[in-house]
């Protein structure tokens, strides 16, 4: 069946609903007839049915009733899949993001650190002034930014629908301590009908990113470089744990006779965090990075998840040990030069095409070398420049993890790390119908997307360009290289 | 073919990254005979052995047998040395040396930044090195926390931070400081401070407000010790590592070129009652070394370098020399990735210029660095009970054409020359046969 003829079989969708009026509280109900089912968390049927309403399966199998109102949808030929899920996207997450409170804290003498504020950037006039440069507004420090309360969907949703995702996480763009995500659903309609699940976790990156850097001068306000923000996430959060006492002593004595400490957003935003009430997603990149984090998690006994790339393998072992779930980046180009930072250009080698090769093989190789160690892992479209590539590179991690496991990263194993596995990630009754109808296998070449739905609704998409180059999904040098040296 | 070549690519890594073999047999004894020892403190021995018992230095001395069992090293013609320290070094950090964003960042740790992976660290240890100070750049009046590293290569960055080494952190004056400050990039603001003045400012302000916080806390401890429940002080990082200098825990070491920058920071520091533990490059050390000798600093210094920055205008060769004779500990670092493999080469140059003796020239880059950091009853010299730590050398340390053939690390080789040149002959191999082409690491770079 084309997509115009569905196209015309939605419209038809509401005169039917006039037509057949169901249960007052009851929507209308889709079924899907005759098709392979594959729900991932359960054997396959070979020849059954899915159907659903008001947003959620209501029954799957191979021998249930469909209801007298539902819009069939023949799928013979067809196989049906649970959509899939991206673990890491900024799909959603407004550019730039709010400013946000910073640390604001009172400093030692009662007042608050300050006006030198949102930028972290010393005002030439006032900056001998020892209340500022020994109490330093921190930049990125956020965690108290919402996403959900602030989304912008793009019109990437119908190429990342095209691949077969229909539900992400949405993070903050960036920063130290970004802010807090959502999981959504790529669906129709206003914003925060998409938001599945708010605030699913807190941020965090071992950088301010934006200008800065470590070098010699202050451009870019503080922190620049990463000791820099390692230090201000520690500060962050100590002052988050001393907001909390003094908020605990002015309770406990009813405020009588006790100093007020003043309102800080971002330190009541860091108690879940603080309290292992919410976990703390952190992005980092290259394997020393993540032991940096981990250690952090360490330190402040924080619920860590490594969001990461190519390199993990290399510390599955210390992942392993710290009980760490992995979201793994499908970009398999390896990040950037050495440790970067300043002067890192000195005695920089131009990366060795061989060696790029090697370590987008060893990239390929990472999530299974982090099943293998026993690490739970997701998915994300992480650096991901061409969205094809979400597919295309699975099929490459797909070589050495097995087609099975690697679908199920990409959907029971993400809904179980994003702490949506009850409601999505596999198709199962009860749950929320997400689904993808294809020609076959997600990962199979050739395999053609018929139908996308969404909380029971059929989503119109539109495929992705296909990745440049040569199969397998490289693209070509060129475009390799502007992506490495960026 | 493409996992071959991957695999490859795995085992040729794993050949760099694993030390020898025959070296990890840590519980066993290792023994080296036949040595020319050089103890920087109880003068040569020639002919001599010595044994190595759990890491440490059990026996020194001639007529040594060797132990059943002991791994047995042959030192016939070779000198041995007791490992070298670099005292300056800004090896093996990433994501940048320098939080340059302000002019006190005593709230940032080195140690936060090791990268245990650095080839920087394989490099050193050609060069007979086995402990290297880690610094913030010189960007800031007062910069971040320093750490002290063994270079275990090849282990996790735990395992490398030499046990027990107390706190440090980098002071900067001069030049760096105020042009990190003063050339604002487009679209960046000035840094204050942007003169010398106001560097010896942003020093007092800072410790004027260290005793201020020294105070609230003392203040709140003292309240909840009488039963009270005073509101608890907010933490702050900064000043938390400030008090620790005014506490006297935490070791200054201050980036300086000119002897009157040198002079402000010793009366800052006599002022505040905290000790300044090292002069880092202090190229004018010469011209005050008398008040360097009193407030009881040591003077880490290049051997030769004059003139290739204004504020080196005034340095001369014998910098080193004059500050030994007068009694003050110097010593000899690289600041770089590149020097920190000749670090030998450069302590020789002490006895060119000034005269020196041998033995205390070995010192500049053994004992006093090792004094410096507090570190001198583990390492710096070969002893009865300190780390075996040590460098056999194809010849004397100080003859040109000397080479390092072994460094051992709490008596574990390290770098192996014999094995090194192998492993080129493979590495070789490879790249003319294109695959598995190892890949070169870039030195993660330095300032100052």
């Amino acid at each position: 069946m084309s997509r115009k003829r569905w196209g015309a079989l939605v419209l038809l969708a509401p005169l039917c609903l006039a037509l057949f009026p169901a249960d007052a509280a009851a929507g209308p109900a889709y079924a899907i007839i005759n098709a392979r089912i594959v729900p991932v968390s359960g054997a396959v049927i070979e020849k059954g049915s899915v159907v659903m309403r008001d947003g959620v399966i209501v029954a799957v199998g191979a021998n249930i009733s469909i209801p007298a109102d539902a819009v069939v949808i023949d799928g013979t030929g067809l196989h049906i899949y649970p959509g899939l899920i991206d673990a890491n996207t900024n799909f959603g997450a407004p550019r730039p993001q709010p400013a946000g409170g910073g640390q604001q804290q009172a400093g030692p003498g009662g007042q608050a650190a300050g006006a030198a504020g949102a930028r972290g950037v010393f005002d030439p006039d006032t900056s001998n002034d020892p209340d500022r440069f020994l109490a330093p507004v921190a930049r990125g420090i956020s965690p108290e930014f919402i996403v959900a309360r602030d989304l912008e969907p793009g019109a990437e949703r119908l190429t990342m629908l095209g691949v077969g995702v229909t539900t992400v996480l949405s993070v903050p763009r960036a920063g130290i301590l970004r802010g807090q995500s959502a999981v959504l659903n790529l669906c129709e309609g206003e914003p925060s009908d998409m938001v599945v699940a708010t605030p699913f976790a807190l941020h965090a990156s071992l950088t301010a990113g934006g200008g800065g850097g470590g070098g010699g001068g202050g451009g870019g306000g503080y922190p620049g470089a990463q000791i820099g923000a390692i230090a201000a996430f520690r500060q962050a959060l100590l002052d988050a744990q001393w907001y909390a006492a003094r908020k605990a002593q002015w309770d406990r004595r009813g405020g009588k006779g006790v100093p007020r400490a003043p309102y800080s957003p971002a330190s009541e935003a860091l108690q879940d965090a603080l309290a292992g009430r919410e976990p703390v997603v952190f992005s980092v990149t290259r394997s020393n990075d993540i032991l940096k984090a981990l250690r952090l998690a360490q330190e402040f006994k924080l619920r860590a998840i490594i969001e990461t790339g190519g390199e993990a393998w290399k510390v599955a072992a210390d992942l392993k040990k710290a009980g760490v779930p992995v979201i793994v980046s499908l970009n398999f180009r390896p990040a950037a030069g050495g440790g970067g930072g300043f002067g890192g250009g000195f005695g920089q080698q131009e990366p060795d095409p061989d060696e790029q090769r090697a370590r987008e093989q060893e990239a390929a190789r990472n999530a299974n070398e982090l099943v293998k160690a026993g690490i739970p892992i997701a998915f994300s479209s992480t650096g991901l420049t061409n969205y094809a590539e979400v597919i295309t590179n699975a099929r490459r991690a797909a070589e050495h993890l097995g087609k099975d496991k690697t679908l199920e990263a990409l959907t029971i194993r993400a809904a179980e790390i994003l702490g949506v596995a009850a409601n999505l990630g596999s198709i199962e009754t009860g749950k929320l119908a997400n689904l993808i109808v294809t020609t076959g296998h997600p990962l199979d070449q050739g395999t053609q997307l018929r139908y996308v739905f969404v909380d029971g609704k059929q989503m119109r998409f539109r495929a992705p360009e296909p990745p440049r180059g040569p199969a397998g999904g490289r693209p070509p040098a060129d475009a390799q290289d502007k992506e490495v040296r960026q | 073919m493409k996992l071959a070549r991957f695999l490859t690519l795995v085992t040729l890594a794993m050949l760099v990254a694993l030390p020898p073999l025959v070296a990890q047999q840590k519980s066993n004894d290792v023994f080296i005979q036949n040595a020319t020892i050089l103890t920087v403190t109880k003068g040569t021995i020639e002919g001599g052995s010595i044994l190595i018992r759990n890491g440490k230095i059990a026996e020194v001395g001639k007529g040594l047998k060797a132990p059943a069992g002991a791994t047995v090293i042959d030192a016939t013609g070779k000198f041995v040395m007791p490992g070298i320290i670099d005292q300056h070094s800004h090896a093996a950090i990433d994501g940048g040396i320098n939080e340059g964003s302000l002019s006190v960042t005593a709230q940032t740790r080195i140690v936060d930044g090791i990268d245990p992976g650095s080839i920087s660290i394989y490099r050193a240890l050609a060069g007979g090195v086995t402990t290297l100070h880690l610094l913030h750049g010189s960007a800031n009046t007062i910069g971040g926390e320093d750490a002290i590293l063994r270079l275990k290569w090849g282990r996790t960055r735990d395992e490398m931070l030499f046990p027990g080494a107390g706190r440090g952190i980098k002071f900067a004056l001069g030049e760096n400081v105020k042009r990190s400050s003063a050339t604002p990039q487009p679209g960046q603001t000035r840094r204050y401070p942007v003169t010398r003045l106001g560097v010896e400012n942003v020093l007092r302000e800072s410790f004027t407000r260290a005793r201020e916080y020294i105070a609230e806390w003392d203040a709140y401890d003292k309240a909840k010790a009488a039963g009270q429940d005073p509101p608890v002080p907010r933490r702050n990082l900064t000043l938390d590592t400030l008090a620790d200098i005014l506490r006297g825990k935490v070791r200054v070491h201050a980036h300086s070129y000119r002897s009157d920058e040198i002079l402000m920071l010793l009366r800052v520091a006599d002022d505040f009652g905290f000790r300044v533990r090292s002069l880092e490059h202090a190229l004018e050390a010469y011209k005050v070394a008398p008040e360097i000798l009193k407030h009881g600093a040591g003077v880490s210094t290049f051997a030769d370098s004059w003139a290739y920055k204004w504020e080196a205008y005034d340095a001369i060769p014998y910098n080193a020399a004059i500050c030994l004779r007068k009694g003050i500990p110097v010593a000899i670092n690289s600041d770089s990735n590149e020097r920190v493999r000749r670090l030998y080469q450069e302590a020789a140059k002490v006895i060119k210029y000034g005269g020196i003796s041998e033995a205390e020239a070995l010192k500049t880059i053994t004992l006093y660095p090792a004094m410096m950091l507090d570190i001198e009853k583990r390492v710096g010299s070969i002893e009865v009970g300190k780390d075996a730590d040590l460098a056999i050398f194809s010849g004397h340390p100080f003859a040109p054409a000397s080479h390092v053939v072994l460094t051992l690390v709490e008596g574990e080789i390290f770098f192996d020359r014999a094995k090194d040149l192998e492993q080129r002959k493979t590495q070789k191999a490879s790249v003319s046969g294109s695959p598995g082409h190892v890949p070169v690491y870039s030195c993660d770079e330095i300032d100052h």
